[in-house]
């Protein structure tokens, strides 16, 4: 009997338990195996596994105490609001952001559906979505839409950090939060997007769970997963590939967007994170975290590997932290653009190390239709 | 600033180096072939040494034709089903004729004078010419050339695509069917850019008069329309790539009809998950399905032939589609090495084989001629 593959991976659906908020129950599942299944030559000096452990959990670990954090000064606050309170609410949103930017590269495991990275950080903003939208919602009164089982079905733009950053860092926000007639309303939005950052991060890590349970628990039986990794086996080409993504996330997205063709065109506007001055350090969370995924991943490989790869991480680690404060102000000037191009020369040195001798040392091939698509 | 711009720099060898000396493309020590193969499907990938050409069995295996330094964009079959044509992606200025069953080199070409490939281009008249899609270096407008195949590629005719950065390009309805991509993402003109000014012109095969321009409309103008398919009932669809992220969940696949262009249909969601970036786009042997592809979003997403969504699954870095001999079938290729077999019915989709540890499969993947 003939049987539709929807059938089939609605058979198997039972079997992996995939029950994903908000995604169309076809597109968790209708992923399955065939026989012709063949495993890749292992030759991979590194365990998968002990890296997504050593190397990511301890992050979203931090992720998700630091959203709880978040979460706890919103629910203080909002019962006694306060100038006090509002740079508590800074604190817990730097940190956060901070973390969030140490893991934004990785695009596999459970962040991979529900769009849980857009809706964490939607970035980049552009046509000023995430501003209307803020907007919109706090002039609307009504508090539907704030509540988490509809909160999470709204627009990216409205659910997460950059939100949270208008929220706390638009001009004359202080002031709005502790008293007048939008406080309370701004306080119901920030408690929700607080809430639905809590909720992420807390997805984000129990998808993965321990050695014996969730993917990890999969990972380390080496057992494949019909959505997140038909092949297990290529969990290593996916972390070197969102490696050598997170420095080309840096050049294209933080430094040459605002750059602009030359100084007259430079757009300080676009700057990441601008409104929190967090500019820079954006960019060297990401490049730390990077940089330490990339020394962990080179670890057994050969001397003389371990040590470009290593040169090649410092050097963007020493980059990134002499990159001036402010990159928007920086690109508006010549002397601070070269400072800019010259960052941008050593991070594009650290990905281009990331493909060989990394990903050739590891013996796996580096994804790249995804980066530059034509 | 891709990934390959910096690896390529790395890559030794040149196309035109694998045509002057080892007339036979299989010649790597680690992919030595001596004896002929039946390809199924064409592709390109990213191997060690640079990229290639490559050839997929029935069992999905993929075999490598030597490397050369140019990245490589579309195969187009030649109808008599032996010879095909890889064009260089853009800016490259190479494309290469090889013979599917011994991988002999035949021929080599490039664009007119200050022009690059788009990266595709198609045999018509049975594969007695070859229309290459090249664009003006300096003014991003849109070429097409007629070129004769036996008269080693001379060009014949060229017409203006009626567009800039034209992109793919194919016969179709008694026209030749343009995407004309607009504004090239990836490039400094594309950064910041909120407009992309791409359009779908109709040009006449013979003469290449100017038919028709379609073009999105004022929410849609942020669409670059790339990649063109075609059913073997003349349905043709294009796909496109969102310059914008702005959260919007802009269709990014239409049915090219008439003179306009229709909307296919999908949750929000969906569109949302494809990460603004469709890759590539096919249509199956039956015309009943359509697919499309982002390594973006790490999906393949199906539809009804008249637009209805069927859902969609998981391919990470997935990008290369194509359709089977087999109605209700898709073979997909990834950047991870990976290799697809996605079948659609009317009740949904799912994929039915896999096979992992080929090449870098690039953007995209096609039949070969029968």
């Amino acid at each position: 009997m003939k049987r539709s593959p929807y059938a089939l991976a609605l058979a198997l659906a039972g079997q992996f338990g995939q029950a994903v908020q908000g995604v169309p129950a076809v597109a968790t599942v209708a992923t399955f195996l065939t026989g012709m299944f063949t495993v890749r030559a292992h030759a991979a000096a590194v365990s998968a596994p002990e890296v997504v452990e050593q190397w990511l959990l301890p992050r979203y670990d931090k992720l998700r105490t630091d959203a709880k954090t978040q979460l706890a000064a919103w629910e203080a606050f909002c019962k006694a609001p306060s100038a006090e309170g509002v740079k508590t609410l800074k604190e817990s949103f730097t940190a956060l952001s901070l973390d969030w930017s140490g893991v934004e590269f990785v695009s596999f495991g459970p962040v991979m559906l529900s769009l849980r990275g857009d809706r964490f950080n939607f970035f980049p903003e552009r046509r000023n979505a995430v501003g209307r939208s803020v907007a919109e919602i706090i002039a609307d009164e009504t508090d539907e839409r704030l509540q988490p089982d509809h909160f999470f079905r709204l627009s990216a733009a409205v659910q997460g950090l950059p939100a949270m950053e208008r929220l706390l860092f638009d001009e004359g926000a202080d002031a709005d939060l502790v008293s007048g007639p939008e406080s309370k309303r701004r306080c119901a939005l920030g408690l929700a997007i607080a809430g639905n950052l809590a909720k992420l991060a807390g997805e984000l890590r129990e998808g993965w769970g321990d050695r014996s349970s969730g993917l990890l628990g999969q990972l380390y039986a080496g057992k494949s997963d019909p959505v997140y990794f038909p092949d297990p086996n290529a969990l290593l080409s996916q972390m070197v590939t969102d490696l050598a993504g997170a420095y080309q996330r840096v050049n294209d997205l933080r430094l040459l967007v605002v750059l602009g063709k030359n100084v007259d065109q430079a757009k300080p506007l676009l700057a990441d994170r601008r409104r929190s001055g967090l500019s820079k350090e954006t960019i060297v969370a990401i490049v730390t975290s990077a940089d330490a995924l990339g020394r962990r991943l080179a670890e057994g490989l050969d001397a003389t590997t371990q040590a470009t790869i290593d040169k090649n991480m410092a050097d963007a680690d020493a980059a990134a932290k002499a990159l001036p404060d402010d990159i928007g102000a920086a690109a508006e000037t010549e002397a601070g653009r070269k400072q800019l191009g010259d960052a941008m020369a050593v991070f594009k040195a650290a990905q281009a190390s990331v493909a060989d001798p990394l990903a050739s040392g590891l013996g796996v091939p580096l994804g790249f239709n995804a980066l530059d698509g034509d | 600033m891709g990934i390959l711009d910096l690896s390529r720099r790395n890559l030794m060898g040149r196309f035109g180096d694998l045509a002057r000396a080892p007339r036979v493309l299989f010649g790597g020590a680690a992919h030595a072939h001596d004896h002929a193969l039946d390809a199924e499907w064409l592709a390109t990938a990213g191997v060690e040494g640079g990229f290639a050409p490559v050839m997929l069995g029935a069992d999905y295996a993929a075999t490598q034709v030597k490397a050369g330094a140019q990245r490589l964009h579309w195969v187009e079959p030649n109808p008599d089903g032996r010879t095909a044509i890889a064009v260089a992606r853009r800016p490259g200025t190479m494309a290469v004729l090889f013979e599917c069953r011994s991988g002999a080199v035949l021929a080599t070409f490039e664009p007119g004078e200050g022009r690059v490939f788009s990266g595709h281009g198609r045999f018509i008249e049975g594969g007695r010419r070859f229309l290459a899609v090249e664009i003006e270096r300096a003014s991003g407008q849109g070429v097409v050339t007629r070129r004769v195949v036996e008269a080693d590629f001379a060009i014949e005719a060229e017409w203006a695509s009626a567009g800039i950065g034209p992109h793919d390009m194919l016969p179709a309805d008694g026209a030749l069917v343009v995407a004309n991509g607009g504004v090239e993402p990836h490039t400094p003109e594309a950064v910041g850019a909120e407009v992309a000014g791409a359009s779908v012109a109709r040009l006449d095969p013979q003469t290449g008069e100017v038919r028709s321009v379609a073009e999105l409309g004022e929410d849609l103008e942020s669409l670059s329309l790339r990649h063109l398919a075609s059913g073997p009932d003349g349905l043709t669809v294009i796909a496109a790539q969102d310059l914008l992220a702005d959260g919007m969940a802009r269709p990014l696949v239409y049915a090219v009809e008439g003179e306009g262009l229709r909307a296919f249909d999908a949750p929000d969601e969906e569109w949302r998950g494809l990460r603004t970036y469709v890759g590539s786009v096919a249509v199956d042997a039956s015309g009943a399905f359509v697919a499309a592809a982002s390594p973006r979003g790490n999906r393949v997403a199906v539809w009804k032939r008249d637009g209805r969504f069927l859902g969609s699954l998981t391919l990470v870095d997935g990008c290369g589609l194509a359709p089977t001999r087999q109605g209700g079938q898709f073979l997909a290729t990834s950047g991870l090495g990976e290799v697809a077999l996605i079948a659609a019915d009317e009740e949904g989709v799912g994929v039915v084989a896999r096979r992992s540890g080929g090449p870098r499969f690039d953007n995209h993947a096609v039949l070969a001629a029968g």
